[in-house]
This record gives C-alpha cells, structure tokens and sequence, in this order.
C-alpha cells in the first residue's frame, strides 16, 4: 500500500484516528437526529401496509425536502474540511459512472444521492464493446435530478413482467420518448415496464432516488439495445436468492431432516423460486417431493413450471399407461 | 427412493439469474442495490 504523508501519520497517530472516529460519531448524531429521518421511519410501516405508490408518496416528501438534502451535505462537507480523513458515515453506493450515498435503507425503501459522472459516462460510451443494456429493474421508483447535466435521456418500455413472465414470450422492448434533463426535474420509473438509459450528458447530473421493493416483478429483466430482445432475466429478491443458496448447501450436506423448509419453499411467490426448491427436494429427497412434484404439474399458475414437472414425472416417476393416449396432456 | 442427480433435473426455459445485489451490509462494504444507469453505445 502506497500511502502519502498525511495518511501515513494519521495511521501511525492513534489519537488523531480516535479523533476522527469521534467526528465521524457526532456527524452519525447529527443525522439520527433530523426531524425528517425520524418521520420517514415513523410513516414508513403504515405506508408500507398500503403499498408501494404509498411508499414512493413519503419517499417523495423526504425527497422534495431540500433543506434536509442540503443540511446533509453541508454537515458532511463540514466534517471533511475539518478532518479530510471523516467520511460521511453513510453506505457508499458506486458503480463506474456512479458514486452515491445512501440516505436511507429499510427492506421497504432505499433512498439514495447520487452523481453521475459525465466523464465516466463518456468514456463508457466510447471504449464499450458490443452494445448497451437496458435492464428493467423490476421496482418503482423516482428520481429527482438536483442537477439534470444537460443530459439526453431515452426512455423504454417492455410488456409488464409480472409473475407470469416467459423469456420465450416477453417480446422486445421499444423507445417510446426521447427527453432532455432539466435541473429539478421527476422521473418516475415503473421498473416493471419501464427503464430509461443515459445517452449524453454535457456535465454531471446530481439526483436523489428512492426505490421500493414492494409489489416488484418476480425478475429483472436485461434487454439488448440493438436487437431489443430480451437477453437474461435476474431475481428481484435478495433473499429469495440467498435462501436458494442455503437450500443447495442443505441438498448437498444431505440435510434430509431439514426437507420441511424445502416444502416450505414449494409455495414462493415466485415461480422461478418455486421451481429450484423442488429441483433441490428431489435431489435431496424424492420421496418426499414427488406428491408435491404432481401437484405442482396440475396445478402450478405458471406454465413453464407445469411443463418442467411433467417431463420430470415422465423422466423420472413414469406411470403405468393404463390405456392413456401418449399424447394426452400431463395434469398429474 | 433412488437418489436423482440435480443436473439432470429439468430446468424451466426461463432462466433466472441469483439476485444481482452485493449488498454487503454485514461487512459493510460497497452497497450495489438501486439504480442501473445504462449508456448508450450508438
């Protein structure tokens, strides 16, 4: 590690790193003890209850909220000039034209401030190789850009991805509007159906950005920009995907004693979370997933996952055919 | 019962990749959930 000077004697000075641990603590304080912070949690259950269009409304009063943003940034500008090494002690939120902050975070809401970077931008347009995404996200949410960057933006829209969703009969997205960024301007995304990509920007765009995961799609969906055709799908649910996780690490201690939670799993909301929980209980335990697997071959809501339980009962469980037409649909 | 090799299980047409967040608040590492800004190549 190549550190300058004042790193160097700040790392070897352990009461100027207490120091800054403390500032750090008292701008922690500070924020905690905003008005609007505590309102935001106080509303956030009950609109929470009510849905997301409830939700994105507080997020909105939170975000229109100006002397909060700005009391934010100047106490965290503040502490900085007075010690460069006291970051803001919120979570960084970065990707390669991105650096943000987030504001606020319960499973419900996440509230974020943000630049873009028009160089970062730039420079991703000009050395990407193939072409750009446009990824649908799956949530609502809204943007207010503090500083619009003179940015070009095109707005897309795709059929709704609801819970129902096939790759094989998505269909394509489509442009549906082209829109020049102003300062102070809303945007409000139905990541559902709706996704926008930066084009240009003649400087960077600040915004604040509020997301819910309420009422989102069962999958993100990435879309390729010259085809326009749908090219990879991702779960929306963090969880969901960690509990997938578990489940193979279960099948694969051959945790027969836990196929309970596995059944559990059998009801998931959504479909594709479905169908790897009985992958992993028929692996794990056959027996004990193969009257589940035929009611799910009957009865499932989603097609794809009624076709992949009969072939699996036609592979795996075949019946006698007493007297059944071959091709005679599989409703278990 | 036989035990089946997960491998040769059916897999729905619709692929579904694992959630792409690397929200790593119990490290407290870079937080990746929230806006996908695209740029466009043309």
């Amino acid at each position: 590690m190549i550190t300058s000077e004042a790193l160097a004697d700040w790392l070897g000075n352990g009461t100027a790193r207490s120091a800054t641990a403390a500032a750090m603590e008292r701008l922690a304080g500070r924020f905690a003890a905003m008005p609007a912070f505590a309102a935001l949690d106080r509303a956030l259950e009950p609109a929470s209850s009510a849905g997301a269009e409830a939700v994105l409304a507080l997020a909105r009063t939170f975000i229109e909220d100006d002397s909060t943003i700005g009391l934010i940034v100047s106490e965290a500008v503040a502490a900085a000039a007075s010690d460069p090494l006291c970051r803001p002690p919120l979570r960084a939120s970065s990707n390669e034209v991105q650096d943000g902050l987030v504001l606020f975070s319960r499973p419900t809401l996440v509230i974020q401030l943000a630049v873009i970077s028009a160089e970062a931008l730039a420079i991703k347009r000009r050395f990407r190789e193939g072409p750009a995404s446009i990824v649908f996200t799956g949530q609502r949410s809204l943007f207010r850009f503090l500083k619009g960057g003179g940015a070009l933006l095109s707005l897309w829209e795709a059929p709704l991805i609801d819970s129902g969703f096939s790759a094989e009969d998505c269909g394509p997205c489509r442009l549906f509007e082209r829109r020049r960024l102003a300062d102070g301007d809303w945007l409000e995304v139905d990541g559902r159906s709706e996704s926008f990509v930066v084009d240009r920007a003649a400087s960077d765009l600040v915004y604040v950005f509020a997301s819910t995961s309420l009422e989102a799609s069962p999958v993100a969906a990435e879309y390729d920009g010259r085809s326009l055709e749908l090219v990879a799908a991702s779960s929306t649910d963090d969880s969901s995907s960690r509990i997938q996780m578990m489940l193979a690490l279960l099948r694969t201690l051959d945790r027969r004693d836990a196929a309970p939670l596995f059944e559990e799993r059998l009801k998931a909301p959504h479909f594709h979370a479905r169908w790897q929980a009985m992958r992993e209980l028929l692996a794990l335990d056959p027996g004990v997933a193969v009257p589940h697997l035929r009611e799910m071959a009957a009865l499932d809501p989603h097609p794809e996952i009624r076709a992949a339980a009969c072939a699996t009962l036609a592979q795996f469980f075949p019946e006698p055919s007493e007297g059944k037409e071959a091709s005679e649909p599989c409703l278990a | 019962m036989k035990i089946i090799d997960i491998a040769r299980l059916p897999e729905l047409k619709t692929r579904v990749g694992i959630h792409g967040s690397a929200r790593q608040q119990e490290v407290g590492g870079v937080f990746c959930t929230g806006v996908i800004i695209v740029v466009n190549s043309n």
